[in-house]
């Protein structure tokens, strides 16, 4: 059997300083990632004691932990070999889900300081593992990384009495002097890195710094209460890649809850749950607890990076807000995203080498679908349940205003018309007066006469009632018992009616209670009733005339009739009925049935007609009822 | 003789229009543009005011007042150009005012047909019929009972001898 020459890899000692120094991006990373060793190996508690540099002490850094520890072999197994872990073999039947793979979390050290000192002291063993590690010695681009050799020895710790356990990395040689801020930063990025709903089970991480209680204490995230943000939207993916989800929050009284199956398969991400919390206005630090906008993933309890920061558009939201800017309509800074993922319900959820992002895998984009597609719903409910009804709003307001400078314009115009036209309208009679006074008895004169006066009056009554319009309140709405006003408002147009023999037929309920603004409705009734006058005016036949005002409800809908029995609307007229200054075969109402038509828009109503050469017109005056306000 | 009347509106046209069409009904009309005009005019007597709701400086009503202290037996009609549910309540308490304190009150622009019957049937009234209220615009409202009892009767011998 020949051997065939085998070529092997080595490393420079100077690899090591590569790992621990560039992939752990911030001094923050890599404490983490001792807790999350610390939380691996069983412990209930890390504790991190930073006492600062100073003139007097060199400073150092204690992550202590009372999990498992390690005997000599297990650390030259589990510690010394870089790169080797057992976790992955471990997810499967680990009471703990572990949450690191790669085997190098031990290099985290360096980027916080040049020696380490490991003590581990396994359950039931007198004496601890001491080892002291002095990384400048990796440094060095010539020598192999075994050949660096790190000296230990076994021996009793005062730091483990008798029964205890844990292992104790101490830290020295700091390569930061940690003053306050750098603590406090600490604080909050070890807060930010628990998930506020479904922290790390049975596991706490307490920070110490000697001499100072502010500093001092256990890190802990209180979540966003669910009570504050006006959408939530809660999801979860099933084993069938179905998913579940429930939108609730502030804007919505009732939840709302449906099951589908999204666009891409995402069996491989089932068990994945999450939650959108997203605020209409910016909130304040009270509602959010300190916690940053974004959409963050949590794996086993613990923050991946950088998913959520601020500069990881990684759903890219900020980017379509950029460049869609009105229509996008979730903003970037008012979302508060919480996804919460398990190595051990979606392993293939994997974390890349700098513990920072995800593998780009199948199930990561996955994710990645199912996310945008929770986001796609949340800008559409604020589309539609938000932006929606303001344009709606605005749009009234425009409507509203509109309507108030017309009737700012007719109610100045109107006064001033008065004077003109009693003028107009006695001159017109003593022109009458004096030819008869003189003898000249003419028809054509006293026809004339009566013209004019009868026109004037026309005019005048459009004058009333743009008045009327004008004057009353059009915005305030108020509870009021419809059935019971119409009918009084109805006595009042009996007698206008009956002097020009018609009859007014009432078809109105005993009680119709409504929200709405009162001056819309006796503005319309009074001019659809006296547009059906009119339109009598001109039938010349014998039948009864009669004009029919009718109440009733659909759904929460008023629904308000006036009917005539007169010619009905011309063809070539029913298309203009409504535009403003329409004088044609309306009888001169065109302004009245435009203002009619923009009070009722104004309202959140419709006006709509009905008509029939030679039997008649019906209005249909369709009004919701209104929210009162104040 | 034919009864006089006072017009006072400040719109010209209008005031114009008004006198000639009474005149050529066969009355005695003359014309004031403002509420001074009307109150040195009224130094002679009329039978009857014709007064414009909204002039300014002076309104209808407060010049109406001050007429009937200068003659309490005149009658009066306010011609009104307010519009209907003004929403000013200054403004409505003073037309409500002027339905209250004037004989008659017709909105602007009124037919000629209606003014001059309106007119007609105040002149055809005895204005000593209501002498209670002629003797509390002369009093106006001020003095004692007693002096009110008296200047009443005083002013109703007055115009007793004055229509007689």
């Amino acid at each position: 059997m020949s051997s065939k020459p085998e070529l092997q890899f080595e490393a420079s000692a100077y690899l090591q300083t590569l790992i621990g120094r560039e992939l752990f991006r911030t001094e923050e990373v890599a404490i983490v990632e001792l807790v999350k060793n610390a939380y691996d190996s069983g412990a209930t508690a890390a504790n991190i004691v930073i006492r600062p540099r100073s003139p007097r002490e060199p400073g150092e850094i204690v992550i202590s932990d009372n999990g498992s520890g390690m005997t000599l072999p297990r650390f030259k197994e589990l510690f010394m070999f870089a790169g080797y872990s057992e976790r992955p073999q471990e997810v499967s039947n680990a009471v703990r889900i572990p949450t690191g793979e790669k085997g190098i979390g031990r290099f985290a050290s360096d980027r916080l300081g040049s020696r380490l000192q490991v003590i581990t002291k396994v359950k039931n063993q007198a004496k601890a593992l001491c080892v002291d590690i002095d990384w400048t010695k990796f440094a060095n681009r010539q020598k192999r990384f075994h050949d660096i050799t790190v000296p230990y020895r076994q021996e009793l710790a005062p730091e483990f009495p008798a029964n205890e356990h844990g292992t104790i990395l101490r830290i020295t040689n700091l390569r930061e002097p940690w003053d306050r801020s750098q603590v406090q930063s600490l604080q909050r990025a070890l807060a930010q890195l628990i998930d506020p709903f479904y922290p790390p089970p049975n596991f706490e991480i307490n920070l110490q710094v000697p001499g100072s209680t502010a500093l001092s204490g256990i890190i802990q995230q209180e979540p966003i209460s669910e009570k504050e943000p006006d959408i939530i939207i809660r999801f979860r993916v099933n084993d069938d890649g179905s998913i579940r989800r429930t939108r609730r929050g502030k804007l919505y009284s009732d939840p709302e809850r449906d099951t589908f199956h999204p666009s891409v398969d995402s069996t491989p991400i089932a068990g994945l749950s999450g939650v959108f919390l997203y605020f209409l206005g910016r909130p304040n630090k009270e509602q959010t607890k300190g916690i940053q906008p974004g959409v963050k993933i949590y794996r086993d309890g613990f923050r991946v990076q950088p998913f959520g920061s601020e500069a990881a558009d990684w759903l890219g939201i900020a980017e379509k807000r950029a460049k869609r800017a009105g229509h996008a309509h979730v903003v970037p800074s008012r979302l508060f995203g919480f996804v919460a993922i398990s190595r051990k319900v979606q392993p293939k959820l994997q974390d890349t080498t700098s513990r920072e992002a995800l593998l780009d895998t199948d199930a990561a984009r996955s994710m990645v679908n199912v996310l945008r597609e929770q986001l796609l719903y949340l800008e559409e409910s604020v589309k539609t349940d938000v932006a929606a009804p303001r344009w709606q709003e605005t749009k009234k307001r425009r409507a509203s205003a509109t309507l108030q400078t017309l009737n700012m314009m007719s109610i100045g115009l109107a006064h001033e018309l008065k004077q003109p036209l009693q003028t107009i309208r006695t001159e017109a009679a003593i022109i009458d007066k004096r030819l008869r006074q003189l003898g000249i008895q003419d028809a054509y004169i006293s026809t004339a006469q009566r013209n004019i006066d009868q026109s004037i009056e026309r005019i005048d009554r459009n004058i009333r009632l743009i008045a009327a319009v004008s004057s009353g309140n059009t915005d305030e709405i108020t509870r009021f018992d419809l059935a019971v006003m119409l009918r009084d408002e109805c006595q009042l147009l009996v007698p206008r009616c009956a002097s020009q023999g018609i009859e007014l037929v009432q078809a109105i309920p005993e009680n119709q209670v409504v929200a709405l603004n009162a001056t819309t409705i006796t503005t319309v009734l009074f001019n659809l009733v006296q547009n059906a006058i009119e339109a009598h005016a001109d039938v010349n036949d014998s039948r009864p005339k009669k004009i029919t005002v009718s109440l009733r409800k659909e759904g929460a809908d008023n629904i308000l009739e006036v009917a005539d029995n007169a010619l009905g609307i011309p063809d070539e007229i029913k298309p203009h009925i409504f535009r403003r200054f329409n004088t044609n075969k309306t009888g001169g109402w065109g302004v009245a049935l435009y203002n009619c038509q923009l009070l009722v828009k104004t309202h959140g109503g419709e006006i709509s007609f009905d008509t029939q050469a030679r039997a008649g017109t019906k209005f249909t005056v369709r009004m919701p009822n209104m929210e009162i306000h104040g | 003789m034919a009864d006089r009347i006072l017009v006072v509106d400040d719109e010209k046209t209008v005031l114009e229009a008004l006198v000639r069409s009474l005149e050529l009904e066969g009355y005695s009309v003359e014309g004031a543009r403002n509420a001074t005009e009307a109150l040195v005019k009224c130094d002679d007597h009329f039978d009857l005011v014709i007064l414009d709701f909204i002039m300014p400086g002076m309104n209808g009503i407060e010049l109406l007042a001050r007429i009937r202290q200068k003659i309490p037996t005149i009658r009066s009609i306010v011609l009104s150009g307010k519009l209907p549910l003004d929403s000013d309540e200054k403004q409505i308490a003073a037309d409500l005012n002027a339905r209250v304190e004037a004989d008659e009150y017709l909105h602007k622009p009124v037919g000629d047909q209606k003014l001059v019957a309106t007119v007609k049937a105040l002149l055809a009234k005895d204005p000593t019929d209501n002498w209670q209220e002629i003797a509390r615009r002369v009093t106006d409202g001020k003095k004692s009972r007693l002096a009110e009892a008296r200047d009443a009767a005083r002013s109703l011998k007055q115009m007793r001898k004055k229509h007689d």
